[in-house]
């Protein structure tokens, strides 16, 4: 029996990183004959394309569309990534890791942390990413399977992806026609509307050919093609919490450091900086805020601190900090940077678009358009992004960089409710609010708040309960756990090179 | 570092519940945790709680409680709970079964709910309890705990309780936390000290004893002795928040029974033209609890079901902020939820889990207390409308029941009715009692038919999803078989010092 109000005409805008994500995710329906998606993607415009540092979800998505992981990174130049490196966020000259997984392991009723606050007052306990694999084996260079005899639960290792994206998306969009997704080369010109109630009906190409649909999925990029030119969502601006607002981009050649399984993020005067290896280069960008510094010394900074020879001239970017006010109206749902942007400060843009199709699938309309399902959709979606922005807020806020304008901003500024509340709650004891389904766990809260030095006044009293020696020796325990589990994981760059290394690297 | 005094108001299953909850992390401290046992009848979790039914989440409280949980069926008279048995909610005395734990499993996101509504779209009469081992088992009466191996399909049972909570808080709660170094306090609650600030200065005992503390735990029952004293200085913060206009069932009363039969592995609801019936089967005995329209029926009709009980005025409700100043309310006297919602040991748990963990001494206690208000919001909610819904879903032709479906769905209830019935789909809410997979089963149970199961669902090849559910009913009934009777079940746990 066919459902008669089933969606059979889904029409995606846009051939990014999101675009050929949601076309991957809903080939399976393309593949079973029951729904036409088409893509739509203009050659002319192109794509951002610099989305290059991932988050471990993100091996969830590659595992349900069927993705082999060595297959997929030899074809991406990709590599793999154990977390990032803070360097000068606090101050200028300090460096903390915010690794993927957990530290340690807590004890009864006690998080691991609350051992660790305790015995560190007294001066019996180590560095805090001493009792991670992932901080540890990013150190020393290292990733690959933990050596059978090394292995504990003490040790687990958690990863992400370095690639190039503009590889994934080929990558996404063969898997995507091989599964009955049609592409559609062409720029919009027209976007037709019906006249009753403002769904859209089509877009018209340049040529003059019209593109049908029940279901617009705008993937259109900043622009926000059909859900801002068209439908107007409106857009809530963020840029009084998070003022940069532009970057640019230029990848480079790789230097002594090589291959390093984390993604860097160093402070600068007017924002920051980022480092992401791959196979045949290194990405490089700026991310600043242009009432703090001019686009020439953004690219003069830019380009000084190269560790090799620059491969294309540096690309510059704008942006506005923020999301659309509704990520879903009518018959739109905006995926991608259409729908909004956060610095990838913490690499989530690619996992917010992963998220944003989850969830649609979960609430897959049909052509009636249910308001509460959407409802449902944009207040999930912005609860999301709230979340992130929280937590990258608060990178920001916690420096210690006195004497530089952004930096001395943000720091004195008065951070969202959501965001004081949890500052609060980690001053007195350390403790961490957590919301159920957030994407940062309690780790990630931890490692910033820490590496930050938002140092707690003191520890949740039944931390007391055990006798310190036996304290001293469970972390003990966690630490060469640790150690014997990095010192048995091969280099990261011998892993690659064995395992998958890039077709033509 | 010294150590905080702790002194727990009420000594029901709520009060040794915390004090347990708090004795075994803050052992070694050198903290002090009194309860004050006060005499009379355990109203701690509400007046219809003489017998309670637990949520599967349980069996963790009471692991991270110290407590086997063999020993807790022991000491409170238990038996074990499948899931639970409705009838009448249609209007046609057809009975459903609401199944814990796992029953099929997603495919690729899509639920497993929605591939039994496509295999019934093409045609497939197995229902979604059909594939549920629970239910197979409750169904024939048998019983086991789930085995560690998850390819066995036993690994997809789950379970809850039936409590006798006087008997078990006599026999295992009190003790334990006194072998915990929980100080007994006997003795009556008088008058409440406050300071200027509105925070609770001293306790004073109806013989004049005063009692000092660092933090106030209110756990004296749907009195709420300490946190109702608190409300003038506090206002809104503290106030009871009503859940009477939700239901036409105004009457109820409870009470234990002996029962010599062989307990039944579930509870049974049962939707009767006044109102609703509740029975939970415990060892030896069993709890029963009716909820009426005083309109419908009389309290003396009541009464006589109920072996003499005397029906009260329901009082469901919760406050919004349990923990005001340098007091938490545990139990009835920070929310009375329906029964049908089998929340009343969940809530503590919750609460008095998280307070462990929360214990603000020394300094301030607002960031504590917001965060600890934020989740019980969430999981108060979330037993409101668990029980709501089968208010709102029954079919029954008597006035009072039209009445109990067009109570207004609050916030986020509606959207969850609004989503389910366009396509079966169940929203996320956070921190909430129960699991999305059971809130679609217990739609389904209540034969709510979405106007078309999720279109992903089409997506699936058909002859892979019948093969799939053969092969899961063939299991499931074969293992069923194999079960042991839970009376056996039982009387091997009474049996000896050991689960098996
Ligand atoms: C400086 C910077 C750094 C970033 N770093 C990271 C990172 O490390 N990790 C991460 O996860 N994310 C990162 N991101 C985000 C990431 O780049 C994006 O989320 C990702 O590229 C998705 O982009 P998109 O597909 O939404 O849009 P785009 O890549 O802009 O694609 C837009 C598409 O729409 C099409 N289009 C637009 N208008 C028309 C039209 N009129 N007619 C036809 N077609 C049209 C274009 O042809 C194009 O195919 C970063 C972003 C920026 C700006």
């Amino acid at each position: 029996m066919r459902d008669p109000d089933a969606i059979t005409k889904v029409v995606i805008v846009g051939g990014g990183t999101a675009g050929w994500m949601a076309a991957a995710a809903l080939s399976r329906m393309s593949g079973s004959g029951l729904m036409e998606v088409t893509l739509v993607e203009s050659d002319a415009i192109g794509i951002v394309g610099v989305g290059e540092a991932t988050i471990p979800p993100i091996r969830h998505f590659n595992e349900i569309i069927g993705i082999d992981e060595r297959d997929f990174i030899r074809a991406t130049q990709g590599a793999f990534k154990l977390g990032i490196e803070f360097r000068g966020w606090t101050r200028p000259g300090h460096r903390y890791i915010h690794p993927f997984g957990p530290y340690g392991a807590d004890i009864g009723a006690v998080k691991f942390h609350q051992h660790w606050l305790r015995m560190r007052a007294v001066g019996r306990a180590a560095d805090i990413e001493d009792y991670n694999l992932c901080a540890v084996a990013s150190r020393q260079g290292r990733f690959g399977p933990v050596a059978p005899q090394a292995r504990s639960p003490l040790a687990q290792l958690h990863w992400a992806y370095h690639f190039d994206a503009s590889l994934y998306a080929k990558y996404l969009r063969a898997f995507s026609e091989a599964h009955g997704v049609v592409r559609r080369e062409g720029r919009i010109t027209r976007v037709h509307q019906r006249a009753e109630d403002g769904f859209i009906e089509a877009v018209e190409l340049e040529s003059g050919e019209r593109v049908e649909g029940e279901l617009f999925i705008d993937c259109s990029g900043f622009r926000g093609l059909l859900i801002e030119q068209t439908l107007k969502a409106g857009y809530e601006d963020w840029t009084g919490w998070l003022p940069c607002d532009r970057a640019m981009a230029v990848p480079c050649a790789h230097g002594a450091e090589g291959l390093t399984p984390y993604t860097r993020s160093t402070a600068r005067e007017a924002g920051w900086q980022w480092r992401i290896p791959l196979q045949h280069r290194v990405g490089n960008g700026y991310v600043y805020s242009s009432a703090h510094i001019s686009d020439d010394e953004a690219t003069a900074t830019l380009l000084a601190s190269l560790e090799g020879e620059a491969q294309a001239d540096p690309r510059p970017l704008r942006f506005t900090t923020g999301q659309r006010k509704s990520a879903w109206v009518k018959n739109c749902v905006a995926l991608g940077l259409a729908s909004g942007f956060l610095e990838p400060l913490e690499s989530t843009s690619i996992h917010m678009i992963q998220t944003g199709i989850t969830r649609l699938l979960h609430l897959f309309p049909d052509r009636g358009f249910d308001a509460r399902g959407i409802a449902e959709y944009n207040r999930l979606t912005a609860r999301h992004a709230a979340q992130i922005r929280d937590f990258i807020i608060l990178h920001y806020h916690a420096n210690q960089r006195a004497g530089e304008p952004l930096w001395d901003a943000c720091r004195t500024m008065a951070v969202p409710d959501s965001l004081q509340r949890r500052l609060d709650l980690f001053r007195l004891k350390g403790r961490i609010s957590r919301d159920e389904d957030e994407l940062f766990a309690e780790p990630s809260w931890l490692a910033v708040y820490l590496g930050q030095e938002v140092v707690p006044e003191g520890w949740d009293p039944i931390a007391d309960a055990a006798p310190a020696d036996d304290i001293a020796a469970a972390l003990e325990q966690v630490r060469n756990a640790v150690l014997a589990g990095t010192a048995s994981m091969p280099l990261h760059s011998d892993f690659i090179a064995r395992h998958c290394r890039a077709h033509a690297a | 570092m010294s150590a905080p005094a702790i002194l727990i108001a009420g000594g029901g299953m709520a009060g040794w519940t915390t004090a347990l909850a708090l004795a075994r992390p803050f052992r070694g401290t050198g903290a002090r945790i009194a309860v004050i046992d006060t005499p009379g009848p355990d109203v701690s979790l509400g007046p219809l709680a003489p017998a309670i039914a637990t949520l599967p989440s349980a069996q963790d409280a009471h692991w991270a409680l110290g407590l086997p949980e063999h020993r807790v069926v022991r000491a409170g008279r238990g038996a074990y709970r499948l899931g639970e048995f409705w009838r009448g909610w249609d209007g046609r005395e057809a009975a459903a079964f609401l199944p814990f734990g796992e029953v099929g499993a997603d495919i690729g996101g899509v639920r497993f709910h929605q591939q039994v509504a496509r295999l019934q779209a093409l045609g497939e009469t197995a229902s979604l309890a059909d594939h549920a081992l629970s239910s197979l088992a409750a169904a024939a009466g048998r019983f086991a705990i789930p085995p560690h191996d998850a390819a066995d399909i036993r690994a997809t049972l789950d379970h809850g309780l039936h409590l006798d909570a006087e008997a078990l808080t006599g026999a295992l709660l009190r003790p334990v936390a006194l072998a915990m170094g929980v100080t007994r306090i006997e003795g009556g609650i008088g008058e409440v000290e406050l300071c200027t600030d509105g925070l609770i200065a001293a306790l004073r005992l109806d013989d004049g004893r005063r009692e000092t503390a660092d933090l106030f735990i209110d756990a004296t029952g749907p009195d709420a002795r300490l946190i109702g004293a608190l409300e003038a200085a506090w206002e809104d913060e503290a106030a009871w928040e009503d859940w009477a206009a939700l239901s036409p069932f105004d009457r109820a009363a409870a009470v234990i029974r002996p029962d010599t039969a062989e307990p039944a592995p579930f509870t049974r609801d049962a939707a009767h033209p006044w109102g609703w019936r509740r029975t939970m089967p415990l060892n030896g005995a069993r709890g029963e609890i009716v909820m009426f329209a005083s309109r419908h029926m009389k309290d003396e009709r009541a009464s006589q079901m109920m072996g003499g009980a005397e029906p009260a005025a329901v009082t469901s409700g919760r406050r919004l902020s349990p923990w005001t100043g340098n007091c938490v309310a545990v139990g009835a006297a920070a929310a009375i939820p329906d029964p049908l919602a089998s929340a009343e040991l969940a809530l503590v748990h919750a609460a008095a889990l998280r307070l462990a963990r929360l214990v603000p001494w020394p300094g301030g206690w607002r960031a504590e207390a917001e965060e600890f208000n934020r989740l019980w919001r969430h999981e108060t909610e979330s037993a409101r409308d668990f029980a709501l819904l089968r208010h709102l879903l029954n079919r029954r032709p008597e006035k009072v029941w039209a009445a109990a479906r067009e109570a207004s769905a609050p916030e986020p209830m509606d959207r969850r009715l609004a989503l389910f019935a366009a396509r079966g789909r169940i929203i996320r809410t956070e921190h909430g009692l129960y699991d999305d997979a059971l809130w679609a089963r217990a739609f389904i149970a209540l034969g709510a038919r979405p106007r078309h199961h999720d279109p992903l669902a089409d997506g699936l090849d058909a002859g892979m999803l019948k093969a799939r559910s053969a092969r899961i009913r063939e299991l499931a009934a074969r293992a069923a078989a194999s079960m042991p009777r839970h009376g056996d079940f039982l009387a091997r746990v009474n049996a000896q010092d050991g689960p098996r």
